[in-house]
């Protein structure tokens, strides 16, 4: 079982592997590849500007078009991405971004999200180009995936019973190396593995749990206004961020959907809050404000699922502890690599061997 | 002369170690958010690395 559960996603994996890497550092790499531009230096202290003056700011660079949504994670220190697009309810191709200075409301920028390469890698590390079905494809090789960790558990004590932990028989074929390097690096990078891996399935399943999430329970959070039309926002945003604060305390705005989104309620701000520690962070909770009233109408967590989604990404990409947590990534990416690769080697020279000529290991 | 079985504990102590370091370290960073857990994070996830460079090393010809 380990053998075809292995070679089944093999090559999904070295795959992943090659275009992971990189993507661990894609903050890095899209800080060089576009740079973007800071904000301005201000006194320490010096307070945000009010939202509504970052509205007006990008209102007024483009008149006429529609603020999508903005974001205080998506720019650097003391910048906010606003998302503006010439239609409501656009899809997110038709997105511009602008950068803005927090505190002094000003146009800093209008950069792309990503640098293209690191675009291009995560399309590909995400859906292998090919959409959902890419995705669905993934998951099967993620599972498959982790049966092979799990299997190779199982077989792991036999094999150490002719060698202890670690140690590489260098006296031994070249066939008895390889399978010893392929034990060790398997054992040690064992929770490690399996835990990129799961988080990766996860992480496959993102859009249909999304789309589970807004068809059903946010539809039903928005079932009272599903009749109404789109609404032009008489609520400033700081009223609707205020009023999201004191229904979840403790928590601060991660980024705000408009009504003019075709990603939230075209009758409200939808709020989505973030607490402040790298866990709290990522579980984010959503709050709707009425843009026409200022009322919070709903704020609850979202469901299990989408919590299991929110855990699984930092455990995916390790992008929470820092470069040396980034470097480290890196390392065992690299390791898994060879696994795969001594895994590969194993298996061909196994296939050149008579039947009934065991592994003398 | 036969060689000794290794015992449970020999095949199965590292690798549990090992497993327990990488799923502390791997959490510490996430539910934490210092200086502190960061380090101990960083120090816990490289214990692994570091034993597969000391197999390595003393493995060598």
């Amino acid at each position: 079982m380990h053998s075809w559960t292995s070679l089944a996603c093999t090559l999904f994996l070295l795959v992943l592997c090659i275009t992971g890497l990189p993507l661990v550092f894609h903050e890095e790499i899209d800080a060089w590849a576009a740079p973007s531009v800071p904000a301005s230096r201000q006194p320490d202290g010096t307070p945000d500007a009010p939202l509504a003056k970052i509205v007006a700011s990008a209102q007024a660079r483009y008149p006429g078009q529609y603020i999508q949504a903005m974001s205080w994670k998506q720019g650097g220190p003391h910048t906010v991405m606003v998302y503006m697009a010439k239609e409501p309810r656009s899809a997110l191709s038709g997105y511009h971004a602008l950068s803005i200075d927090a505190r002094t409301a000003v146009v800093l920028d209008e950069p792309r999200q990503r640098a293209r390469v690191t675009q291009w890698l995560l399309t590909f590390h995400r859906e292998l180009f090919a959409g959902l079905p890419g995705m669905l494809l993934l998951c099967v090789m993620g599972v498959s995936f982790v049966v092979s960790i799990v299997s190779g558990v199982l077989i792991y004590g036999p094999f150490t019973q002719k060698a202890g932990f670690g140690e590489i028989r260098r006296n031994r074929s070249k066939r008895a190396k390889w399978l010893d390097l392929h034990n060790l690096l398997g054992i040690v990078l064992l929770a490690w593995t399996l835990v990129v891996g799961v988080t990766g399935v996860v992480n496959t399943l993102a859009d249909p749990l999304f789309a589970y999430w807004r068809t059903g329970r946010l539809a039903e959070m928005l079932a009272p206004w599903h009749d109404k039309p789109m609404l032009v926002p008489l609520v400033s945003l700081d009223t609707a961020v205020a009023a999201a604060r004191r229904a979840v305390p403790g928590t601060s705005p991660e980024s705000v959907a408009f009504p003019y989104s075709a990603y939230g309620s075209p009758h409200h701000y939808m709020i989505w809050m973030q607490g402040e520690t790298p866990l709290t962070s990522r579980l984010l909770t959503p709050v709707l404000v009425d843009a026409e009233g200022g009322d919070v109408t709903d704020a609850r967590g979202l469901p299990w699922y989408l919590r299991a989604l929110e855990l699984s990404r930092p455990l995916h990409f390790g992008d929470y502890g820092g470069l040396p947590l980034k470097l480290l990534w890196a390392a065992f990416d690299l390791l898994t690599i060879a696994v795969l690769v001594t895994g590969l080697y194993l298996w061909r020279e196994r296939r050149k061997r008579p039947r009934g000529d065991g592994v003398v290991a | 002369m036969r060689r000794r079985l290794p015992s449970n504990w020999q095949t199965w102590g590292w690798p549990a170690i090992l497993a327990v370091l990488t799923l502390a370290g791997l959490f510490m960073a996430l539910l934490g958010g210092g200086d502190l857990s960061r380090t101990a994070s960083w120090m816990a996830l490289g214990t692994p690395v570091a034993v597969i460079a000391w197999k390595l090393y003393a493995s060598r010809p």
